[in-house]
């Protein structure tokens, strides 16, 4: 409790509010341009943050993330583009009703649903996050083990493509987590010689690069559309009351989809958006409204997807799981003020986590005010085109490698990583499995050599303790339920 | 069509699938292929490349005391079993579309992005000797010229505006080492 108080007035100087105003925002403009992803948006920017106090510049980058989930709300409205991949299903119908002279309207419903969203997530992750911070604490390193494992394996299955391809991109991501100086021995892991590998692959070089290198040359690799029509906004942002009054059922059922579905791994705003849509019009009495340019589906979608932020966060602040790239983003930025991810998190960088806590629900009531002065200016970046902005990204990725240890050799490896990445794609493989297991991956080492100590190296242990044993459970069937063996058993037992 | 019939560049190859040679790829690579085809051969050498990195960390931990090579040892493991798991299923994919014949997707302009690719690995060799403020504006003045990204006086004063935006945000005000070269 006290250190809710202590988060709540660290938050309240004037240097915080500033920079959740900043980010906010910046993240209504990044998340507006098409060529952009939040995630990349948190990616290029941290180098802003280097030099400030962590509670600060993490403040900053997760108002950010909370902006672009509605900055992606503008593209989406005005050109039929979603800004960020977790806008699409707003979308369906919110372009209609800009093309009806509704756009503004759209817009707004699009606001309000999000603040009522991501004010339901904040609470739910001041109130959740400190109960299973508690519980994590009592971990020990065979607990932790399981965790960390557990992590991995619903992020590598969950996220799209093939299990096969999401576990290996942990898998290599846990692997170069282990090159560097081992933290137990002193032994040079895999550093074939070089001195500069001593000090291991950092891990914000390599978020870097394989968040934005393969994204800048997506953008340049595929012809435009010919000239987007905008669609201006001449009405009025926002609905009134009884408009509001009929769609709260659906707005608050979005926000419990994205709690919900932030809190598990590997799922994120995209899967929130299209699962609370398709419920909003389930529940709905006017299902044939749907995709008409009905305010309804603008809000279904939108309230998910701002709750998902927040929701996401529970995992990566109680766990030291990230649950999503942009969060695993925002663990960089936290590992880089020297703050190690785990379930020490709410107990001794208290004062940095629940400034960063109260700096999420203020940045809703921030992106609210910040939407209403500067969406209609906003709708200038949606016409920059992927080609100037391609080499912006280069530009900043390069800044941003370099100025982490002064080093140019980091520019090198963040442009290999964003290479690999690139071909990952080709390939279908997901970069954010790889991302998660290179933070998680010293966790793993760490909780792997202190449980096989106290065992006196039987493997055994991971299976006797209760804790475990159900986490490595689950982990499997998570692993499993993406397999067609898992299908055939479902079509059996259907059968019957 | 037989199964074992492979397709490059519209000719039909015969070549059994599962014993594909390094000829092949490489004539895939370079000839280009239909997608399905192309796909199969990207997954092959995802393969290849998988399990070479777990084959080199495999041997570079066995000289490393026992604390510390434990997880790489597993992990080796996995990544091997992973990527067989992997290449098995991208065969069984590529059985499917060879009796499916699927469409082609929209093309890509995969020379740009080669050249893309080649002017930023000059652009980040060059810098450090030159510094950053002497090679970024060339770097998107050259870029943005290649890439038709505007007309001319856009281009010029995109690149002037990002630079003082740059200097005046990340030198003046956040202090953030930039690679100057000389002019440091």
């Amino acid at each position: 409790m006290e250190n809710i108080l202590l988060g709540l007035s660290n938050v309240l100087t004037i240097t915080n509010l500033l920079a959740i105003i900043v980010g906010t925002a910046m993240g209504l403009f990044v998340g507006a341009m098409p060529g952009l992803s939040a995630t990349m948006a948190i990616a290029l920017l941290l180098p802003v943050t280097f030099n400030m106090d962590p509670a600060t510049g993490i403040s900053m980058l997760a108002s950010l993330y909370l902006a672009a989930m509605y900055g992606g709300s503008i593209a989406a409205i005005l050109i039929r583009t979603p800004g960020t991949p977790a806008a699409a299903a707003t979308v369906l119908d919110g372009y209609p009703m800009s093309q009806n002279g509704q756009a503004g309207k759209a817009l707004g419903v699009s606001l309000v649903a999000s603040l009522i969203g991501g004010i339901m997530s904040s609470i739910a992750l001041l109130t959740v996050a400190p109960i299973l911070g508690k519980v994590a604490l009592e971990f020990g390193p065979v607990e932790l083990f399981a965790v960390a494992v557990l992590g991995m394996t619903i992020i590598g299955s969950l996220s799209q493509g093939s299990v096969f391809k999401g576990l290996l991109s942990g898998a290599i991501g846990v692997m170069v987590a282990m090159v560097g100086m081992d933290s137990i021995s002193g032994a040079a892991r895999f550093t074939f010689g070089t001195t500069y590998l001593l000090s291991g692959v950092s891990f914000v070089v390599a978020l870097i690069g394989l968040f934005s290198i393969p994204q800048a040359i997506k953008l340049i690799q595929k012809d435009e559309d010919v000239v987007r029509k905008i669609n201006s906004i001449k009405d009025k942002m926002l609905p009134t009351w009884t408009e509001l009054k009929g769609m709260l059922v659906t707005i608050i059922r979005g926000g419990l989809i994205g709690i919900g579905v932030g809190l598990v791994p590997g799922t994120g705003g995209d899967t929130a958006c299209w699962f609370s849509y398709n419920e909003a019009k389930r529940f709905s009495k006017d299902k044939e409204k749907f995709g008409t340019g009905f305010p309804e589906g603008v809000a279904a979608a939108e309230s998910a997807n701002n709750a998902v932020v927040a929701g996401a966060l529970i995992p990566t602040l109680a766990l030291g799981i990230p649950g999503s790239s942009a969060t695993a983003v925002l663990m960089g930025a936290l590992m880089m003020h020297g703050i190690v991810p785990g379930p020490t998190l709410m107990t001794e960088y208290a004062d940095v986590t629940y400034t960063l806590i109260w700096a999420v629900l203020l940045a809703n009531i921030a992106l609210f005010f910040v939407g209403l002065a500067f969406t209609r200016v906003s709708i200038h970046v949606t016409r920059v085109p992927n080609k100037v902005i391609a080499p912006i990204i280069v530009v900043l990725t390069v800044i941003g490698s370099f100025s982490i240890n002064n080093s140019i050799y980091d520019v090198y490896l963040m442009f290999g990583f964003g290479l690999l990445g690139y071909f990952m794609d080709k390939i279908n493989m997901q970069t954010a499995p790889m991302v998660v297991g290179l933070i998680l991956g010293s966790m793993l080492g760490n909780s792997l050599f202190q449980s096989l100590l106290i065992s006196k190296g039987s493997w055994l242990i991971f299976i006797k303790n209760p804790i475990s044993l159900t986490l490595l459970i689950i982990a499997l069937l998570s692993i499993l339920q993406s397999t067609p063996l898992f299908g055939m058993i479902r079509r059996k037992i259907k059968s019957y | 069509m037989s199964l074992d019939m492979l397709i490059i560049m519209g000719k039909r190859v015969v070549s059994p699938p599962l014993f594909v040679s390094l000829n092949w790829i490489i004539l895939v690579l370079i000839r280009g292929g239909r997608l399905f085809v192309r796909r199969l051969v990207y997954h092959l050498i995802a393969f290849m490349v998988a399990v070479i990195f777990a084959v080199v960390f495999y041997v570079d931990s066995l000289e490393l005391p026992d604390s510390a090579n434990q997880l790489p040892q597993l992990i080796s493991y996995i990544i091997a079993i992973l990527a067989t798991g992997m290449l098995i299923s991208a065969f069984l994919d590529y059985r499917k579309n060879v009796k499916n014949e699927e469409e082609e997707p929209g093309k890509i302009n995969a020379m740009r992005a080669v050249i893309f690719v080649g002017i930023v690995t000059l652009y980040i060799f060059i810098l450090n000797m030159v510094g950053y403020f002497i090679t970024t504006p060339i770097f998107m003045l050259s870029t943005f010229y290649y890439l038709k990204s505007s007309n001319n006086r856009n281009i010029v004063l995109i690149t002037i505006g990002f630079i003082l935006f740059v200097y005046i945000l990340f030198v003046k005000l956040l202090n953030l080492p930039i690679p100057m070269g000389p002019m440091s």
